[in-house]
């Protein structure tokens, strides 16, 4: 796979280039590039679960469930509870090609903190937006989350026989901040 | 029955109360909701003043002699008075402290209020200029003036010694509540921060003799003292207003303009009937001037001529445009100045006050190349970041029109960074001229639909936001 078009400063996009179908990659990118994975560092956006009132979620329901939006600064951190979860974003904007997919895993040194940072990982071709990750902290100390900080490997795999597409389509296009999943329909309360 | 030391101790207890439910929630001040540092200047000023004026006071009241409220009970009463004087203060910052509050991080644009910022900190003597921004139920946007709560520190610091500073080049201006998330729409706060660059720079005084002068020349006689003060203060008023526009125009370009179309809703307007059976353009039904601001026809205008010119030069990278907001400034900028009016009223006397607003308002005319002098001496050296619009107008859109954030564009294989200028400009004429392509773009999505519109109006919205936030990071 070629490893082009990954990459930009602090906070910036990282996606492969042309913007339209064309599956050349952008090289100009010079950021933490793997052999094997490109790096993704966190967001400042959060989106806290509220614990519900009924005994449990149907998750194949909409559901009034509310979540509280967080918005940690640059130099500020976000401290997880033991056993909490939370939804967050990558900094990296991506931009998939048509023909490229990927999966996101844990950084080894954060996974040796028993914080989980993605159990979705699935990055489809033609993606594009900030990719919210469901982290978790299954252990047993608070942990401090620093946005900025690198957080996620990105690999990507070339797909045989790809179809462009004409039109974007997907669940979420384009976020910039974590979402909720479009199932549950959930409020979101802006502030604590 | 005299005022004693019993009723003079409630009094300073009730205060003390008072200052405690409007500065404590500047103490909580923590983690979450997060505040900029300006807003976090902004409270710890309100913090130390309230800590300095509850030691004030209890220092104060220990002080007093119970003796002398019955040996001379009107002295006693005067000095007293100080606990009512303090509270009438802080009923002034009362109403500032929950507006800041409201206005968190998530609560307002940020990444434009920075990217703006760092734009005019490149002024010469503002490097250190901040902006503290607060909610308003108004939906308006506006400036609360620096000086006037310098002045208000220093009559507390008359009373309360220890009353601290109030930071300098603090500015704070104001959003309305419900926009807090929007783009587009709040570059209107560029000028708010004009007024502060404006009172800061102490501009009313350089152009005062000037008004002056010209009010003098546009009367055949001499007007009476209290006339020639009235009508040198609305000159005044409208040259800051136009000031503040210009500048908004070179700190950020068109988009400004955009911005107020979009605010007052001027982009659909009727047009108008003229006395010889001709029309006027729509625009020149907003032909009226008021006290505190010229007419909104007359800034549209001014705006164009503006643009043209050769300090910014942006009018004719974006006159080609399709969008209704162009036709509408292209039209402001082609009334005649014959049709504005101004028909306020403080004399008794019509026809005399139909001649004090003739004189009034040629006057202003008469002072407009001082003011545009004025923008220049301020930006002096600052370019309006025109030609890189001009040169990243075309990837920006693209980008947007691929649902892609344009913090970094690559151009002929080099990736560059834009600055903050292009990317709204590019993104705000997006906006308003190539939704549609994006639209089309969206399985399933149509261009019809409203809620579509506003979804993707949105997401543009949004990504030129996650744009600023990655350029000024």
């Amino acid at each position: 796979m070629d490893k082009q078009g990954f990459g930009g400063h602090y906070g910036l996009n990282v996606y492969p280039f042309k913007i339209d179908n064309s599956q050349t990659l952008d090289d100009a990118y010079k950021r933490p590039v793997e052999p094997d994975s490109i790096d993704l560092r966190l967001g400042s956006h959060f989106l806290f679960p509220r614990v519900p009132a009924q005994a449990a979620i149907d998750i194949r329901k909409k559901s009034s469930q509310s979540d509280i939006s967080v918005h940690v600064p640059n130099g500020d951190q976000l401290i997880l509870a033991a056993h909490q979860t939370v939804l967050g974003v990558t900094l990296e904007f991506l931009k998939m090609p048509y023909d490229v997919s990927g999966q996101i895993l844990t950084k080894s040194s954060i996974a040796r903190t028993f914080m989980v940072i993605e159990t979705a990982p699935w990055v489809h071709p033609n993606y594009r937006g900030c990719l919210t990750l469901e982290i978790a902290n299954v252990s047993n100390s608070a942990l401090t989350l620093h946005p900025g900080m690198a957080i996620g490997q990105l690999i990507l795999m070339q797909i045989e026989d790809p179809e462009p597409l004409d039109s974007l389509a997907g669940t979420y296009i384009g976020p910039i901040r974590p979402e909720a999943p479009l199932n549950l329909k959930r409020h979101t309360h802006e502030t604590v | 029955m005299p005022v004693g030391i019993d009723q003079v101790r409630h009094d300073a207890a009730s205060l003390y109360q008072f200052i405690d439910s409007i500065a404590s929630d500047c103490q909580r001040i923590e983690q979450y909701p997060s505040y900029t540092k300006p807003s976090k200047l902004f409270f710890t000023y309100i913090h130390d003043l309230a800590f300095a004026t509850k030691a004030y006071v209890a220092d104060f009241v220990n002080s007093l002699d119970p003796a002398s409220a019955v040996a001379d009970p009107q002295d006693f009463y005067s000095r007293t008075q100080v606990i009512r004087t303090l509270r009438m203060s802080w009923f002034e910052l009362h109403n500032w402290v929950k507006p800041a509050l409201d206005a968190d991080t998530l609560h307002f644009p940020f990444s434009l209020v920075k990217a703006l910022t760092a734009r005019l900190q490149s002024l010469a003597g503002f490097k250190n200029a901040e902006f503290a921004v607060l909610h308003s139920t108004q939906l308006n946007y506006f400036q609360i003036g620096a000086r006037q709560f310098r002045d208000f520190a220093q009559e507390i610091g008359q009373i309360v010694p220890s009353a601290p500073p109030f930071p300098s080049n603090l500015g704070i201006i104001a959003l309305p509540y419900s926009q807090s998330s929007n783009t587009f729409l709040n570059i209107a706060l560029a000028h708010e921060m004009g007024h502060f660059v404006f009172q800061e720079r102490n501009e009313a005084a350089r152009l005062t003799s000037y008004v002056l002068a010209e009010i003098q020349r546009a009367a055949a006689q001499p007007l009476a003292n209290l006339d020639f003060v009235w009508s040198k203060d609305r000159v005044l008023q409208w040259c800051e207003e136009i000031y503040c526009d210009l500048f908004a125009l070179w700190l950020i370009g068109p988009s400004f303009s955009f911005a107020f179309i979009e605010l007052f809703a001027y982009s659909r307007l009727a047009p108008r009937a003229t006395q010889s059976g001709g029309t006027l353009a729509p625009i020149a039904s907003l032909s009226a001037f008021y006290d505190s601001h010229p007419a909104p026809a007359f800034r549209l205008g001014e705006h164009v001529r503006f643009l043209k010119s050769p300090d910014v030069d942006w009018w004719d990278k974006i006159e080609s445009g399709t969008s209704h907001y162009l036709q509408l400034l292209s039209e402001a900028e082609a009334l005649p100045q014959s049709i504005f009016g101004f028909s306020t009223s403080h004399q008794q006397s019509q026809q005399y006050q139909t001649d004090l607003n003739s004189i009034t308002l040629r006057a202003f005319w008469g002072v407009m190349d001082r003011i545009r002098d004025a923008i220049s001496s301020t930006f002096a050296g600052v370019s309006s970041e025109s030609n890189l619009f001009k040169q990243l107008r075309e990837p920006i859109s693209e980008y947007l029109s691929y649902g892609v954030v344009p913090s970094r564009i690559v151009l002929e294989g080099n990736a560059i960074t834009p600055s903050v200028a292009p990317v709204v400009n590019a993104a705000h004429l997006f906006y308003l001229e190539q939704l549609d392509t994006l639209i089309n773009r969206i399985r399933g999505a149509q261009v019809e639909c409203l809620d579509c519109r506003a979804l993707w109006s949105e997401r543009v919205e949004m990504w030129t936001s996650k744009a600023l936030e990655d350029i000024t990071a």
